[in-house]
């Protein structure tokens, strides 16, 4: 490193430093007794992350969490695609609607919305005479999947459009057909610019699972609440930093990479 | 209608406890976007600045505010803080009693969960700014402050009103979340009502649809600001 | 306009979400060889876990009891865990047959769901408080900001009537917390739960600060019009009752023999002589 340091390693340095003082923070709050309540932490690690004591099966706790957020994605990626098609439509029959879902979809509270569904759907459905029971599971993925799928489809929507006019012109000129238009020119290039928007979208569920609490599955949040009514008040502040940082660090990563996958889709030129 | 009843709705109990809930809900959403919005202010000034140690101490507020549930926080805040000593004594009774109370952390919450989302929107409109209006402006001779609150801002605020929007009506949805550590908001009123009445489906629909109806004049208030804000012919080239 | 809109839409979608509930639950039971029992699992002595992680209680012996008297010997019982805020709504969507969960009987719940015969009668709310709290009737209450519980039947009394401050929380643990931490002058739950919790040395400097202003009356949970059902069950009830069942659940779970339990069990034992 040369002197004097340019901006950027001024910074790296405050952020090493800010690391640094953290970790003497914690460890000196462990001399001053904290190591005990650590050690408690430690203890119920494995069920906070995986609902049971011993680390396996994973039946709730955080990796429930993780679950939720594929679960509901991978609901919402089939359901906004569907949406995101159904607002490009040519007949206004078809578009209306579907802009009014989503509106809707995106303008109602993630919590209201869950909590809604949680009642709104039946605990069985009887499908061709047998009645199949609807876990709270299913309803908190379905629940959290329908503002993520108005989500979905808005970002399938931005980039479709974000590509240049001039592009589809060509291609028509071309003589390409619309369908193909579509597949083999628009959609690759705008899926570039849809990942990073997914990504964040993603980061933004998985944040938004902790809202699942509410339907009474044994969540993260469900387990740190029983968990919590076993210990005393001191420690209850090391049990919440550390479910705060269990979602900092698995949503942190995310929305950084995504940040990188932007700064690289902005130089395209299209 | 559908074998939905909504009978209970003409109990004047219940139609208070919707008012207030809504009254609630519209207080915290305003006081937390009113917080949010002063915390991106001066967290976008302060790095347009460019002081290294600054910087790295305001990205870390809006890394760990961004990527954590703001449920979660504030069950952190109303749970914690006053056991590590953010208390007062209560002058009335002399019991020591938490500084905070469950409206001030869903508050505290909201606006810095908010106030994050505000500093990366207002940085990015500050450098979206084509080098060449600062240039120009410069060549008029324009001081660095007239060149920042005559056209920095001016066409910054433009810029980032769409994303405002968003964290706006963003937060006003995220108020609900209050509920969970009791205040006594519209989502709050909303269990009270349903355990009374067990007429869960109908109050949560009506709940949604109050929801929804805000945020959409929200929305579209804000769309009304953007267009009446706007230069003509400015930023419609994406 | 734009809400009157919303309002047609999502009430379709309500519509089609909604089914019927099966109106015969006796037939169903019986085809299924398994009664599905909505109990509690945090509510000592009436139903919660045991070392072993089983969920036991009286009200869970007595629906083991009745799930036996009208199935026959082999007759299966289910047990799933419910709370105040979730249990009707899990009855009336058919998640569960019959609640067995501390249910008091009251008018509003009569609205929606019936009752079998009324098999206890516990006390309602009191309110539990540091030692040193200067209030101890009801009256005295008016303003003062309470700890309390989503679902219980008081609320609306508490809040409406004598005018209470109520804060409430989804769960017990969260309201235990909040009264430590004096965010309430005092927690208002149900009597027989607050006095165990005054014999535990951590709750040591809190007391009973004001007694329950009532005693209800508590019955399993029915859902409505389900006639054969309920006379079943009823019938079951009254079977317990009268071997002195009921008497024998109290000593099992350390409660105190209650009059009205032993007045029910002597009517019944009369009914039942031929």
């Amino acid at each position: 490193m040369q002197w004097p340091l340019t901006y950027h390693e001024k910074k790296r340095v405050v952020q090493l430093a800010i690391v640094l003082a953290l970790a003497g923070w914690i460890a000196a709050d462990a001399l001053l007794g904290g190591a005990a309540y650590w050690q408690r932490v430690w203890l119920r690690l494995p069920l906070l992350l995986t609902g049971s004591g011993s680390g396996w099966p994973l039946t709730g706790g955080f990796a429930l969490n993780i679950f939720l957020g594929l679960g509901s994605m991978a609901l919402a990626a089939i359901m906004g695609t569907l949406l995101a098609f159904g607002m490009m439509a040519k007949s206004r029959l078809v578009r209306l609607p579907c802009f009014f879902v989503m509106n809707f979809l995106r303008n109602s509270p993630w919590l209201v919305l869950l909590f809604a569904m949680l009642y709104i759907i039946p605990f069985n459905v009887r499908l061709f005479g047998v009645s199949i029971a609807v876990p709270a599971f299913v309803k908190a993925v379905i629940g959290l999947s329908l503002p993520t799928a108005a989500n979905f489809a808005e970002i399938i929507r931005g980039a479709v459009q974000s590509i240049h006019s001039g592009q589809w012109e060509a291609a028509r000129a071309l003589g390409y057909m619309p369908m193909a238009i579509y597949s083999r020119i628009i959609l690759p290039q705008a899926l570039r610019r849809m990942i990073p928007g997914w990504m964040n979208l993603y980061a933004l569920l998985m944040i938004a699972t902790s809202l699942a609490t509410v339907t009474g599955i044994q969540d993260v949040l469900t387990t740190l609440n029983t968990l919590l009514s076993m210990e005393n008040e001191r420690v209850i502040v090391y049990f919440y930093i550390t479910t705060l940082f269990l979602f900092f660090a698995y949503c942190y990563p995310i929305a950084l990479l995504a940040r990188r996958m932007e700064q690289s889709v902005k130089g395209d030129t299209l | 209608m559908f074998g939905l009843d909504y009978s209970w709705l003409s109990d004047p109990v219940y139609q208070g406890w919707l008012l207030r809930g809504t009254l609630n809900t519209i207080g915290l959403a305003l006081a937390s976007s009113a917080v949010a919005v002063l915390i991106g202010t001066f967290g976008a000034l302060a790095l347009s600045l460019r002081i290294a140690w600054l910087d790295a101490l305001i990205e870390l507020f809006v890394e760990l505010f961004r990527n954590t549930p703001p449920l979660l926080q504030m069950l952190f805040f109303y749970f914690t803080l006053s056991t590590i000593g953010l208390r007062v004594t209560d002058p009335v009774t002399g019991l020591s009693v938490p500084l905070l109370s469950a409206f001030d952390c869903a508050l505290v919450s909201l606006s810095f969960f908010g106030g994050a989302l505000c500093i990366e929107a207002f940085r990015s409109g500050l450098e979206s700014l084509p080098r060449s209006v600062n240039e120009a402006a410069r060549s008029l001779g324009y001081s660095r402050w007239g060149r920042f609150r005559r056209i920095e801002v001016p066409i910054a605020s433009r810029i980032c009103l769409p994303a405002l929007t968003n964290i706006l009506t963003n937060l006003f949805k995220t108020t609900s979340q209050a509920s969970v550590i009791t205040v006594p908001e519209l989502m709050y009123y909303a269990g009270q009502i349903y355990n009374d009445t067990f007429r869960t489906a109908e109050v949560m629909l009506l709940v949604l649809l109050i929801y929804v109806s805000l945020v959409s004049v929200l929305s579209w208030g804000m769309s009304r600001i953007e267009r009446a804000l706007a230069f003509p012919g400015y930023g419609k080239g994406h | 306009m734009r809400t009157s809109i919303l309002t047609i839409a999502t009430s379709i979608v309500v519509a089609l979400g909604i089914t019927a509930a099966g109106a015969d639950t006796l037939a169903d039971v019986k085809a299924k060889g398994t009664l599905t029992i909505g109990v509690k699992n945090d509510y000592p002595p009436y139903g919660f876990l045991n070392n072993k992680g089983e969920i036991v209680g009286f009200e869970v012996d007595l629906g083991k009891y009745v799930a036996r008297e009208l199935l026959g010997p082999e007759g299966k019982a289910e047990l799933v865990p419910v709370v105040a805020a979730n249990r009707i709504e899990f009855l009336n969507s058919g998640r569960i047959d019959i609640i067995l969960a501390t249910l008091g009987v009251t008018a509003e719940r009569g609205k929606v769901i019936d009752f079998s015969e009324y098999y206890v009668s516990a006390p309602g709310p009191s309110v539990i408080a540091p030692k040193a709290a200067t209030f101890s009737k009801w009256e005295e209450l008016k303003g003062l900001t309470l700890c309390g519980i989503q679902g219980s039947y008081y609320n609306k009394h508490l809040t409406e009537d004598l005018g209470v401050q109520l804060t409430a929380f989804k769960t017990q643990p969260e309201a235990y917390r909040a009264l430590k931490d004096n965010r309430c002058v005092g927690f208002v739950f149900d009597d027989m739960t607050l006095r165990k919790k005054t014999e535990e040395a951590e709750w040591a400097d809190y007391k009973i600060a004001v007694d329950p202003y009532e005693y209800i009356p508590q019955a399993a949970g029915i859902r409505k019009d389900d006639t054969a059902f309920r006379d079943a069950v009823n019938k079951a009830i009254t079977k317990a009752e009268a071997e002195g069942k009921l008497i024998e659940w109290e000593t099992t779970y350390g409660m105190p023999h209650s009059n009205y339990i032993a007045e029910r069990a002597k009517a019944a034992a009369a009914k039942l002589k031929p």
